[in-house]
């Protein structure tokens, strides 16, 4: 996988690791504009636009990798289920194949009206 | 297991992309827009302020800025979180209803033929030998001492 195709199959966690370097960039222009002033109350711009913006990178930093993480997760485990959930179904039917019910078969005729379809365990007491 | 393998049953199925809704996606990103907006508004406004109490007031609306967009972060990592936990609980039901096979004999010391406790490289649990976890992979079968020494952690599918 060449470095464009991963950028783009994990652009989640290349957006990530791109606001911690320029949030880290901010901190460190923050840090030296206010070591450079001794006025405080020029500092403080530096503060926000250092300081703040550092911090808000970072907090999207981490929000981006951590969801990353969880949405892999979350999609493995919601094919896991699919998948699951499919082979089931295939079963059910297979089933339904192997055993044919009789229109007049004893168990039929016990079933009282508006019984519903039969459930798999009756299909299987059957055989 | 990755989406390359994804059926085709589960493509027409439409498969979700990621554990939030659109709504919630929606929300973080007005969130963290309004967040960067308060910020630039707190330089801008601080840079142009030469006296202490404007400056304080700028400062302020700063720091509440990052701190709603840290909120709106941590949020939206919550709502995944809950979502993963969600899909967790269900495909560990799903897969409870399968694993009906009991892997114990009636002699405490050893398992049943087939139905050893095992583990394999890389992984952190341990599984029963038919559980589905751990069949068709590169497991070794575990003593139960060693199970008690080591680190390793019960499956919470197969319940060993």
């Amino acid at each position: 996988m060449d470095f464009l195709n991963l950028l783009r199959a994990q652009w989640d966690r290349s957006l990530a690791i791109g606001c911690a370097v320029i949030a880290l960039f901010a901190l460190l222009l923050g840090y030296i504009g206010v070591s450079g002033t001794p006025r405080v109350a020029a500092q403080l711009p530096y503060f926000i636009s250092g300081g703040l913006f550092g911090v808000f990178l970072l907090t999207i930093a981490a929000t981006l990798w951590l969801s990353a993480d969880l949405r892999d997760e979350w999609r493995e485990l919601r094919l896991l289920r699919l998948q699951r959930e499919a082979a089931a179904e295939r079963e059910l039917q297979l089933e339904a194949l192997e055993s044919p019910m009789p229109t007049d078969s004893p168990a039929k005729r016990a079933r009282p009206q508006g019984a519903g379809r039969p459930s798999r365990n009756d299909v299987g007491a059957q055989r | 297991m990755t989406t390359h393998d994804l059926a085709p049953w589960a493509a027409s199925a439409g498969l979700q992309r990621s554990p939030w809704s659109e709504t919630e996606i929606n929300r973080l990103i007005a969130i963290l827009a309004v967040a960067l907006v308060g910020i630039v508004a707190a330089w801008f406004g601080c840079s142009g302020a030469t006296t202490w109490t404007p400056q304080m007031r700028w400062m302020v609306l700063g720091i509440g800025a990052t701190t709603l967009g840290g909120a709106g972060g941590v949020g939206f990592v919550i709502a995944g979180l809950r979502a993963t936990r969600a899909e967790r609980r269900a495909v560990v039901l799903s897969l409870r209803e399968i694993q009906q096979v009991s892997p114990y004999s009636d002699d405490p010391g050893t398992a049943a033929p087939g139905h050893e406790l095992v583990t394999g490289n890389g992984m952190s649990h341990y599984h029963r030998s038919q559980c589905l976890l751990a069949r068709d992979k590169d497991v070794v079968v575990l003593e139960p001492r060693e199970i008690g020494a080591s680190h390793l952690i019960a499956c919470e599918v197969c319940e060993p």
